[in-house]
């Protein structure tokens, strides 16, 4: 078992840092947030859409998660922990969003799904095995939302996404002694819920 | 030392996720070389993991339309500026409390290297003014009451009215305001 460190980069960044962007958008440096934007969109839009489980309500909150932490920029007390705060943002969102379901088309979005699904895994070429990693995916997807909200952040973030537990910890407002315990138990309760799916 | 199940399940949660300290997974790794009941619940987890981080699978998506669009967005958003109303605020808020304490050590530091003895003596307060006023006026003032002089003479043959008083003692108004005791 590959040890994981906590405070390891979720995904590569390259230099500048978070900070050094945030810092230059402060100082009126618009195309610095293009490469936040870049470099956080994807984990932005793939925690939304596994909280959410639909990719066009997903689109939205990503759009309206980045123009608030955009707008909220100079509220940022450490602009080097961006990335969690961000995604706090998106959570906040995602979650309300759920919980409103409202329906907003304001910006289009058809055009921004892309031509063919993700690329299948080798099991799911096996039409039978893809149906029941469907049906299975869908009953977790179900037992995950029965979840307490921190468990099902500290699951969707650090286990499914592979953000670092700074980072998680950061987007949840807790400790990192705090992210482990929410995966666990989140991890406990999921193991109850689909004991009999397993 | 033994763990319980919940500390076992615990540990193989975090081993799991490779965040596990050295000394402890060492410890599980032991305990999983000879406790086939922890490996059954390493596998359940395991197995958990996995179905977890498959269930579902993140679609397409063309990132750079989805930037583009968040680009034009923020074109239309106000810029940020740093926030500095609220750290100011708390500057001046810890700066308060810090001249407070200061204030509070200087006052009461003298007042201790004073060991047995009473507070210092009471300052004395001397208070100019201006000095009370001596009337140039008597404070009787006598005034003629009776006939007039050039009727006096006319008079002389009325005793009743002579045996009357002549004189009447009229006091003046103290500074107070209040009056004197008639004389």
């Amino acid at each position: 078992m590959e040890p994981r460190t906590s405070d390891e980069p979720s995904m590569s960044k390259p230099s500048p840092s978070d900070g050094a962007l945030v810092k230059r958008v402060l100082g009126g440096d618009r195309t610095a947030y293009d490469e936040l934007v870049q470099r956080h969109q994807r984990q932005a839009a793939a925690v939304s859409y596994r909280l959410l489980g639909n990719l066009h309500d997903a689109m939205e909150v990503t759009q309206d998660a980045m123009l608030k932490a955009y707008t909220s920029l100079g509220t940022l007390e450490k602009p080097e922990a961006f990335g969690g705060w961000l995604m706090r943002i998106v959570s906040n969102l995602s979650l309300n969003y759920r919980r409103s379901r409202k329906v907003r088309s304001q910006l289009p979005l058809d055009d921004l799904m892309g031509s063919s699904e993700s690329e299948p895994s080798e099991g799911e070429l096996d039409p039978a095995r893809t149906m029941a990693g469907k049906e299975l995916g869908a009953k977790i997807q179900q037992a995950l939302s029965e979840l307490p909200e921190k468990q099902r952040l500290a699951l969707v973030m650090f286990t499914i996404q592979e953000m670092s537990q700074k980072d998680v910890a950061e987007a949840l407002g807790c400790s990192v002694e705090a992210v482990k315990w929410h995966v666990f138990q989140g991890r406990k309760k999921l193991k109850e819920i689909l004991k009999d799916q397993m | 030392m033994q763990m319980n199940r919940e500390e076992l399940e615990y540990a193989i949660s975090q081993y799991i996720d490779g965040i596990l300290p050295p000394l402890e997974r060492s410890a599980l790794e032991e305990r999983l070389a000879t406790d086939a009941e922890a490996r059954a619940i390493l596998g359940e987890y395991q197995q958990l993991n996995s179905a977890i981080k498959q269930s579902m699978p993140m679609p397409s998506i063309q990132w750079d339309r989805l930037a583009e669009q968040i680009g034009r967005a923020l074109d239309e958003e106000e810029a940020p500026t740093q926030n500095y109303k609220l750290h100011s605020a708390q500057w001046v808020r810890r700066l308060a409390i810090a001249a407070a304490i200061l204030l509070a050590v200087g006052v009461s530091i003298p007042m201790l290297r004073r060991p047995g003895t009473n507070p210092a003596p009471t300052g004395l307060a001397v208070i100019s003014g201006p000095a009370p006023e001596v009337s140039q006026v008597a404070s009787v003032e006598q005034i003629q009451i009776g006939p007039a002089p050039n009727i006096a003479s006319n008079w002389q043959n009325s005793e009743d009215i002579v045996a009357r008083p002549t004189i009447v003692l009229i006091d003046q108004v103290n500074s107070s305001g209040q009056d004197n005791d008639l004389y």
